[in-house]
C-alpha cells in the first residue's frame, strides 16, 4: 500500500519535472513576474492587520493593539456608509454596463468599415483619451461641462436652459458615467475587434452566398462569435463593482455633489490620509477586496455554467 | 513530506508572533537632571558627550572636499564649542523611511536623545512617558535671551503658546514660532473702486454696495473669490457675522463651543446665499478649486481676495502681468451687523524638538538651543541693549551687490553669497537665504524656526517706515535686499502689503486665539470625516441655494447627534486640563 502510494506521488512529481523541463523557456519567462506579484502583492498582505488594530505609525503593527471587528462594526454605523455604498454601486455599475455596450458597439461598426488606414487611424484616436489621466482630462471636463461650457452653449441652440452638470444631484453621476465612458471606449473595443477579426471569414461568404443580408449576418455570426469575449469581459468586470473610479469622481466631485458622488474610495481617502485613520481606511479596503473576491468566484461560475466557459 | 510542512509552518508562526513580544513595556524612569551651582547657559561640555539623533543620509546640497551631511563645519564646531558630539541613532533618506525606523525605535523603546516630532505625537509619547517636560530644564538651563524669546511668543499668543505641545498641562516641546500671529488679509482692486467712486469697505453693507456697483459696470465679473474648499473668501465674512468656522470660540458660559454651528453662520450663509443669487460670487465656485477659483481674480475679473498674505508672492504677481494698471488696497477686518470684528486664527505652530527620557544629559540640549538663539538674533539691534550677547553684533562684510541681486531674483534664481563671520555659530540671521552660512542649515534639529513672535512682521515694519521716510538707504543690508526683491520690486504690492502689515499690527491685541490647540480627540479620530462632510455638504448647498436656510438647522443637530457634542465635551476637558 505504501510502495503503492509512494509509486503514485514519484509518477505525478515526475510527469510534473518533465512538463517544466519540456517548457522550461516560459516558465523562465514568468518566473519575474511571479516574483513581483510575490514581493509587492502577496508579502503586503501581512498589512492587513491593520484593519484590526487600532493602528498607530508610532507604535507600528506591532505596538498597535488589537481591536478586533471594532472598524468594521464603526463603517456600518457611520450614517452615511448606506448611501457611500449605494453611491458606489449605481455609478460602477452602469459604467460597466453602458460601457460596455458603447464599446462592442463601437466594434461592430468599426469593423465593417473595409478601408483599412481609416479604420487603423479611427482605432488610435479613440484609444488614445485612455492613456490620459483624468489629472488631465478632468480639468477640460470641468471647462466643457461649464455652465458657459460648449455642451450647454450647444443645448442652448435647443432652447434648454443652462445645467450645471458637475454641480447638480442630478446631473452628476450621469456626467461621471458618460465622460468615462468617452475616455475607455476606444480601448474596450479593442479586444472586441480582436475577437471579430478572429471569426472566420468563409462563414461571412458562404452567408453571403446564401443571400444573407448584413444585419442577418450580424445577427447569426459576427453576435454568436463575439459571445465569449463578452462572457469573459463581462465576468472579469464584475469585480470592478466596488470601483466606481477613484480619480475621476475626485478630481470632479465638490461639496454640492458629496450626496451622489461620495464613493467608498473618496470617503477612503478623506479618512485615511487626511485624518490619517489608517485602520478604518484599510477594514473599508478589506471589506472591498472580500466582496470582489467572492464575486469573482460568482461570477466564474455562473460563466462556466452558461457559457461554458473556462477562464483558467 | 507532511511533518516537514508542518515543521516549517509552526517556526514561521512563531516566527511572527515574536514580533509582537516587544510591546507594551514599561516606561523607564527619566533620567536625573544634575544639579550644580549656577549655570553656565554656554557652556561647553568636558569630555565631550554624545548625543543622539536621527540623520539624514543626503540631504541634497553639495558640500565641500571631504565634508558630507553629518561631517561638515557645524558638526565640529558643535564639538568643539559645545562639546556634543552627535551620532546618528539611525539613518534615513525619505520621509517614510524615517517614520517607520521611528516606529521602531519607539517598538524598541529606544529613541534617539533629540527628535523633532509633530503634536499628536507628542502626547502619545508623553503619555508613554518616553520624552520628558522641559520646564524644569528651561527653568535652570535656558539662557536670558531664550527665556526673553520664549516670553514674547506667549505672549503674542495669549499664553496659548505651548498649547499643542503640551501633555496634561506640561510642556514637552518648544514650538515652532515662525510669525505666528498673521491672520489672513483681503485685497481690493483699488482701481475698480476709484473708478466706481467708493472707499474700502469696512462694513458687510459697504461690500453689499461696492458688489452691486461693480456689477453695473462689469456684469461677467465676480465680487468676492470662494472656492470648493469654503475657506478664503468665506472666513472673512463668517467671522463679521461671529462664527468662526472650524475654530473653537468661547460661548458665554465659558465653555468652548464649535464655531461653524453658531448662529452667526446662519446669518452669513444667508448673505452669501443672496450674494450668490446676485451673481456676485462665481456661478460655479462650487467646482473649482482655488487655483481654478483664481483664476478670475487674475485675470483682473473680480473685486475682492482674501488669502494669506504671500499670496502676493504669486497670484497677485499674476494679476499684475494681466492687468499692469491694476492697484491693490488691503482691506481691514469687516465689520459685521452685530458690531462683530475680528480675526480668528488658529495655531500652526505644532510642532517642536523633544527629548528623551533616556538621555544622559537632557541639559545640553538646552545649552545647545541657547547657542541657536544667541546666535540668531545677534543681528537684532533692540536686544543688543537687553542681553549680554555671546556672538558679538556684526554688520555683513562681505559687500552684497544689489543689482546682481536684482538680476538673479528676476531669473527666479536665489543669490547666495559665502560670508565668515568672525564668531561663527548655527545660525547667522534670519535670512538663510541671502547670506549662505558655512554652516548647512539643514543640520538645524528642528530648531530652525524658533524666532521672535513677529520677526517677519517687524522687518515688514522696519522697511515699511522707511518707505515712507524716504530712507531706504539707511536699511541694513538685509532690510534693502528685502524690499527690492519684494513681491518682485511691483509698487502696488509692497505698498498695499505695507498697509496689510500695520493693519496686522494693530489689530494684534485683540486678535482671537482658536480655543482648541490640543492633538485629535478620540471622536474626532472616529467622526470627524462624516461632521466636516456635512458640513461642506450643508454650505454649500445652502449658498447655491439648492437647500433652503433651515438646512442649516437639521445641520446643526445632525452634526450634535453624530458625535458633535462628544468632541465639544472632550474639547472641554482638554481645557480645564489646562489651566
Amino acid at each position: 500500500m505504501v510502495g503503492g502510494e509512494h509509486n503514485t506521488v514519484l509518477r505525478i512529481a515526475g510527469s510534473v519535472q518533465k512538463h517544466v523541463r519540456k517548457y522550461n523557456a516560459l516558465y523562465l519567462m514568468l518566473l519575474p513576474g511571479v516574483v513581483i506579484v510575490f514581493i509587492f502583492h502577496y508579502i503586503p498582505m501581512y498589512g492587513i492587520i491593520i484593519a484590526f488594530q487600532d493602528y498607530q505609525p508610532l507604535y507600528g503593527f506591532s505596538g498597535s493593539p488589537l481591536v478586533g471587528l471594532r472598524w468594521f462594526r464603526a463603517m456600518m454605523t457611520m450614517p452615511d456608509s448606506g448611501q457611500i455604498f449605494y453611491n458606489t454601486v449605481y455609478i460602477a455599475v452602469f459604467k460597466i454596463i453602458f460601457g460596455q455596450i458603447v464599446a462592442i458597439i463601437f466594434a461592430l461598426l468599426l469593423n465593417e468599415i473595409g478601408i483599412k488606414p481609416y479604420k487603423r487611424t479611427i482605432q488610435t484616436l479613440t484609444y488614445l483619451p485612455h492613456f490620459l489621466s483624468w489629472v488631465m482630462i478632468g480639468g477640460i471636463f470641468i471647462d466643457l461641462l461649464s455652465t458657459k461650457g460648449i455642451v450647454n452653449h450647444f443645448l442652448g441652440f435647443f432652447g434648454v436652459e443652462s445645467i450645471f452638470f458637475l454641480g447638480n444631484n442630478t446631473w452628476f453621476r450621469p456626467a461621471l458615467i458618460v465622460t468615462d465612458i468617452w475616455k475607455g471606449f476606444g480601448w474596450g473595443a479593442i479586444l472586441y475587434l480582436a475577437a471579430l477579426s478572429g471569426i472566420d471569414p468563409n462563414l461571412y461568404e458562404a452567408a453571403v452566398i446564401d443571400g444573407a443580408s448584413r444585419p442577418r449576418r450580424l445577427w447569426h455570426i459576427t453576435l454568436p462569435g463575439i459571445i465569449p469575449t463578452i462572457v469573459l469581459l463581462a465576468t472579469l468586470s464584475l469585480r470592478n463593482v466596488l470601483n466606481a473610479g477613484f480619480e475621476q469622481v475626485f478630481i470632479l466631485y465638490n461639496p454640492a455633489v458629496y450626496r451622489t458622488g461620495d464613493i467608498i474610495d473618496t470617503f477612503v481617502y478623506r479618512v485615511g490620509l487626511l485624518d490619517a485613520q489608517y485602520s478604518l481606511a484599510t477594514a473599508v479596503g478589506l471589506l472591498k477586496s472580500v466582496i470582489g473576491l467572492v464575486l469573482i468566484v460568482i461570477s466564474y461560475r455562473i460563466a462556466y455554467r452558461f457559457a461554458n466557459y473556462r477562464i483558467f | 513530506m507532511n511533518k516537514k510542512l508542518i515543521i516549517i509552518l509552526m517556526i514561521v508562526l512563531l516566527g511572527s508572533l515574536s514580533v509582537y513580544a516587544t510591546g507594551g513595556k514599561e516606561p523607564l524612569e527619566p533620567a536625573a537632571v544634575t544639579d550644580e551651582g549656577p549655570v553656565d547657559y554656554y557652556m561647553k561640555f568636558d569630555p565631550v558627550i554624545k548625543l543622539t539623533q536621527p540623520m539624514t543620509a543626503d540631504d541634497g546640497k553639495t558640500y565641500p572636499e571631504g565634508d558630507d551631511v553629518n561631517s561638515n563645519v557645524f558638526t565640529r564646531w558643535c564639538e568643539k564649542e559645545v562639546g556634543i558630539k552627535w551620532e546618528a541613532k539611525y539613518t534615513y533618506s525619505t520621509s517614510d523611511e524615517s517614520k517607520q525606523k521611528l516606529s521602531l525605535a519607539m517598538a524598541s523603546n529606544d529613541l534617539p536623545d533629540l527628535l523633532f516630532i509633530q503634536s499628536p505625537d507628542i502626547a502619545k509619547l508623553a503619555k508613554a512617558g518616553l520624552i520628558i517636560p522641559i520646564k524644569e530644564l528651561q527653568d535652570k538651563y535656558q539662557s536670558p535671551i531664550g527665556k526673553y524669546m520664549l516670553e514674547e511668543n506667549d505672549r503674542a499668543m495669549k499664553g496659548h503658546f505651548y498649547d499643542a505641545t503640551s501633555y496634561n498641562g506640561q510642556a514637552y516641546a518648544v514650538p515652532w514660532s515662525a510669525d505666528t500671529v498673521v491672520p489672513n488679509n483681503s485685497w481690493y482692486r483699488k482701481d475698480i473702486l476709484d473708478e466706481l467712486g467708493l472707499d474700502v469697505p469696512e462694513t458687510i453693507a459697504d461690500l453689499d454696495e461696492a458688489f452691486q456697483a461693480y456689477k453695473a459696470i462689469n456684469p461677467e465679473g465676480v465680487g468676492l473669490i470662494l472656492d470648493k474648499s469654503l475657506v478664503d473668501g468665506m472666513n472673512m465674512i463668517m467671522d463679521a457675522y461671529g462664527a468662526y468656522p472650524k475654530r473653537w470660540v468661547m460661548d458665554s458660559d465659558g465653555k468652548l463651543a464649535y464655531g461653524s454651528i453658531q448662529p452667526g453662520a446662519k446669518e452669513a450663509l444667508a448673505k452669501l446665499r443672496d450674494w450668490y443669487a446676485k451673481g456676485y460670487l462665481d456661478r460655479e465656485f462650487v467646482v473649482k478649486d482655488v487655483n481654478k477659483a483664481e483664476e478670475v481674480w487674475k485675470a483682473g475679473n473680480a473685486l475682492v481676495l482674501e488669502g494669506a498674505w504671500w499670496k502676493s508672492w504669486g497670484t497677485n504677481i499674476t494679476l499684475y502681468q494681466n492687468v499692469p494698471t491694476m492697484e491693490l488696497a488691503g482691506g481691514s477686518y469687516l465689520l459685521g451687523p452685530d458690531g462683530n470684528q475680528g480675526p480668528m486664527i488658529e495655531l500652526f505652530n505644532k510642532q517642536g524638538f523633544v527629548i528623551s527620557s533616556q538621555c544622559e544629559h537632557p541639559e545640553a540640549i538646552i545649552i545647545l538651543f541657547n547657542h541657536y538663539l544667541d546666535s540668531a538674533f545677534r543681528g537684532h539691534k533692540d536686544l543688543q541693549d537687553k542681553f549680554d550677547f555671546i556672538y558679538p553684533y556684526e554688520q555683513l562684510r562681505t559687500p552684497i551687490n544689489l543689482d546682481e541681486v536684482k538680476k538673479l531674483e528676476a531669473e527666479g534664481k536665489v543669490a547666495f553669497k559665502k560670508y565668515d563671520y568672525e564668531k561663527p555659530g548655527p545660525r547667522n540671521g534670519s535670512d538663510a537665504d541671502y547670506f549662505n552660512t558655512s554652516i548647512s542649515w539643514s543640520r538645524q534639529f528642528g530648531m530652525l524656526f524658533n524666532q521672535r513672535a513677529s520677526q517677519l512682521t517687524d522687518q515688514f515694519l522696519r522697511i515699511a517706515d522707511a518707505w515712507e521716510a524716504g530712507k531706504i538707504d539707511e536699511l541694513s543690508q538685509q532690510d534693502q535686499i528685502s524690499y527690492t526683491t519684494m513681491f518682485r520690486g511691483i509698487d502696488t504690492l509692497r505698498v498695499t502689503h505695507f498697509g496689510i502689515v500695520r493693519n496686522g499690527v494693530a489689530w494684534r491685541d485683540q486678535v482671537h486665539i482658536s480655543g482648541y490647540n490640543g492633538p485629535p480627540t478620540p471622536t474626532m479620530i472616529s467622526g470627524d470625516a462624516y461632521l466636516k462632510k456635512i458640513e461642506l455638504e450643508t454650505f454649500a448647498n445652502i449658498i447655491l441655494g439648492e437647500s433652503p436656510l433651515s438646512a442649516f438647522d437639521k445641520f446643526v443637530e445632525e452634526w450634535k447627534r453624530n458625535g458633535g457634542d462628544d468632541i465639544t465635551a472632550e474639547v472641554n476637558e482638554w481645557y480645564s486640563s489646562m489651566q
